[in-house]
């Protein structure tokens, strides 16, 4: 369990970190995210006492400073190349594991377990920077430690290395220590932290589990759909009081309506569907819309402002094309009138067994 | 104690595990035998006497005779500049603090493992330069010569110069956070600020002048391996001796260290 405590820390008068406070819990991932020059590096820096400022950091209530073995409690990967270039990797190891007591074969172990015993008698100024990054992890693991505190972690690691790193992270807050991890890769943030701590210009915008995050964003729920009849089924989906954001080419975000709802309706209509998914990537759809700059960055203002911009939703606003496509524009001249039809059957029928009837129809 | 113990080992491996450091190492134990190889022909060719025990200590110690500076005690500082230089330079410095974050118990261990490393090399250095002595000029040179007069003093001397001067290497690694610039300032202060000051400040009817370069800190620290009667570190100086020099050295020394401390304390990794 990490706490910190009114973290503060300024370079020449202008606030880096600016009263930040928020819990790190054991047994989740947490993912700690925020646009570049953020604070997350100097934040984590200041958790370690690496950094001065004010404020207090508390690692299973004690301040890192006062750990008498730090490494067997907390262990760090920077987001810099922290290792002399010209120090073999085994050797750095060792140097690490000797201020702490650890043995050697804890040195050889954890050179295994990061893939890097070919060359653990070489010199990282040969390493690639994937390799740099697995050595680093090799030093925060070597005590075996309850916490676990990344700086961007899968920086130039390869796909297999940070789908291996995933897999690490999620197995290592599984057996209840805590794991902390910075990252600016929200693809990669979004299938590997249960919780996030979101900074912006210093301050905590959000801490919260992801899925209540994700959900802040305005395009969170919604709907992709391509139709050579865009038009056509735009209409009809407002008549059911759908919330329907046009976008460029035959491309529509619809949201209030469920998915399956959407096709039964263009089913019934005679529309043709060439795309009907929900929206993957809400994780970065809040994160940019959090995060992008403003006067002021407050969680519960940008609360606010989510709920506000759900309300306020215009009839124009666009989404970003994904794909073209776009038909024939005499495609979007027929009509069936169905409308009534389609509400008075969910009515009767409820909404649940009509999504079950759209299903089936895909 | 703890905590001590694993930061000493820490940087026991830190210093043996960089070529840089036996490069240095090696540095200083061939300038101490290129002195010694000089000064032994000169012995043979009659110019100096191996009788006088200013000669075996020139030696012995690899003083340089350019002002008060000795090669192996520059090379051994280098070391010292590298203790803290080098860990900023790589950004190593994170991960040493993560692993020692008591940046007290850190400087102190440096301090320590730095100065019984100097210490070992200066001893080295100068069972070279005898090696060398002893190769050119026979059983002349015999380890008796070694303990002669007040030279066993001076050669305790030259260790101790060795030493501090290592010492002053982590600190002014420490307060410029910069491998270069901290050495740029170890070697030029001897070579040439000094002299500089020295030639400032001395001259005719200058008698505080020359008090107040005496007491400069290499010029000082130089007259732990002088002799009586001995001709100083290449300037007429009244000599302070050997102990008020030594601690007027050791007392720069600490001031230096006690600076770079405070700053060490509070700056960022």
């Amino acid at each position: 369990m990490i706490q910190a405590r009114n973290l503060r820390k300024k370079y020449g008068g202008i606030a880096a970190v600016d009263d930040l406070s928020f819990d790190v819990r054991p047994g989740v991932v947490t993912g700690f995210l925020g646009p570049n020059g953020a604070g997350k590096s100097t934040t984590i820096r200041l958790m370690l006492g690496l950094d001065s400022g004010s404020g207090e950091t508390l690692f299973d209530g004690v301040p890192y400073a006062k750990l008498r073995q730090p490494l067997r409690e907390v262990g760090y990967v920077s987001d810099v190349r922290a290792m002399h270039p010209g120090r073999r990797a085994r050797t750095h190891l060792r140097m690490l594991a000797a201020s702490q007591g650890i043995n050697r074969k804890r040195v050889d172990e954890v050179i295994d377990w990061v893939g890097l015993s070919a060359v653990a008698r070489k010199r990282p100024r040969a390493y690639s920077l994937g390799m740099v990054q697995r050595l680093a992890l090799a030093g925060a693991l070597l005590g075996d430690p309850r916490v676990l505190i990344l700086d961007e972690p899968a920086n130039g690691l390869d796909p297999a290395g940070i789908q291996w790193l995933r897999g690490f992270l999620k197995a290592y807050a599984a057996e209840g220590r805590t794991v902390f991890v910075s990252s600016h890769q929200l693809a990669e943030m979004s299938q590997v932290a249960d919780h996030l701590v979101v900074i912006g210009q210093g301050r905590l915008i959000a801490d919260e589990p992801v899925d209540v995050f994700t959900g802040r964003s305005s395009t969170a729920g919604r709907v992709l759909v391509r139709t050579p009849h865009v038009e056509r089924l735009r209409r009809l989906l407002v008549e059911v009081g759908a919330d329907v954001d046009r976008g460029e080419n035959s491309e529509l975000a619809v949201g209030g309506v469920e998915r399956a709802l959407i096709g039964e309706l263009a089913f019934r209509n005679g529309i043709v569907i060439h795309e009907l998914t929900n929206r993957s990537a809400p994780l970065e759809d809040a994160f940019l819309e959090l995060t992008a700059p403003r006067p002021s960055h407050r969680a519960e203002r940008s609360a606010e402002r989510s709920a506000e911009r759900t309300e306020d939703r215009a009839s124009d606003h666009r989404i970003p094309a994904q794909g073209t496509g776009t038909g024939p524009e005499d495609w979007d001249t027929q009509s069936f009138d169905v409308i009534g039809e389609f509400i008075s059957d969910e009515i009767a029928a409820g909404g649940a067994a009509a999504g079950q009837a759209a299903g089936k129809g895909f | 104690m703890h905590t001590f113990l694993g930061a000493l080992r820490y940087e026991w491996i830190r210093l043996r595990s960089i070529r840089a450091t036996w490069l240095l190492v090696l540095a200083a134990v061939v300038s101490a035998g290129l002195v010694a190889w000089i000064v032994a022909r000169e012995i043979i060719r009659g110019e100096e006497f191996l009788s006088e025990p200013e000669t075996v200590v020139s030696l012995l110690s690899g003083s340089s005779g350019v002002g008060p500076l000795s090669f192996p005690a520059l090379f051994v500082g280098l070391i010292g500049v590298a203790a803290l230089g080098t860990e900023y330079r790589h950004g190593l410095m994170q991960t040493t603090l993560s692993a020692i974050p008591r940046r007290g118990v850190l400087l102190t261990a440096k301090l320590l493992v730095v100065a019984v490393f100097a210490g070992l090399t200066a001893t080295l250095s100068m069972g070279a330069a005898y090696a060398v002595g002893r190769a050119e000029i026979g059983p002349g040179l015999s380890t008796s010569l070694l303990t002669a007069g007040d030279t066993e003093r001076a050669l305790g001397g030259f260790i101790a110069l060795v030493v501090l001067t290592s010492l002053l290497g982590v600190a002014l690694g420490a307060l410029l956070r910069s491998a270069s610039a901290a050495a740029v300032v170890l070697v030029a202060l001897p070579a040439l600020i000094e002299p500089l000051a020295i030639w400032a400040l001395t001259g005719p009817n200058s008698a505080t002048g020359e008090d107040i370069a005496a007491h400069l800190p290499f010029t000082a620290g130089a007259q732990m391996v002088n002799l009586p009667g001995g001709d100083g570190p290449g300037f007429d100086l009244v000599a302070l001796g050997a102990m008020a020099g030594g601690l007027t050295f050791l007392a720069f020394v600490l001031a230096t260290t006690f600076v770079s401390s405070a700053a060490f304390a509070r700056r960022d990794a």
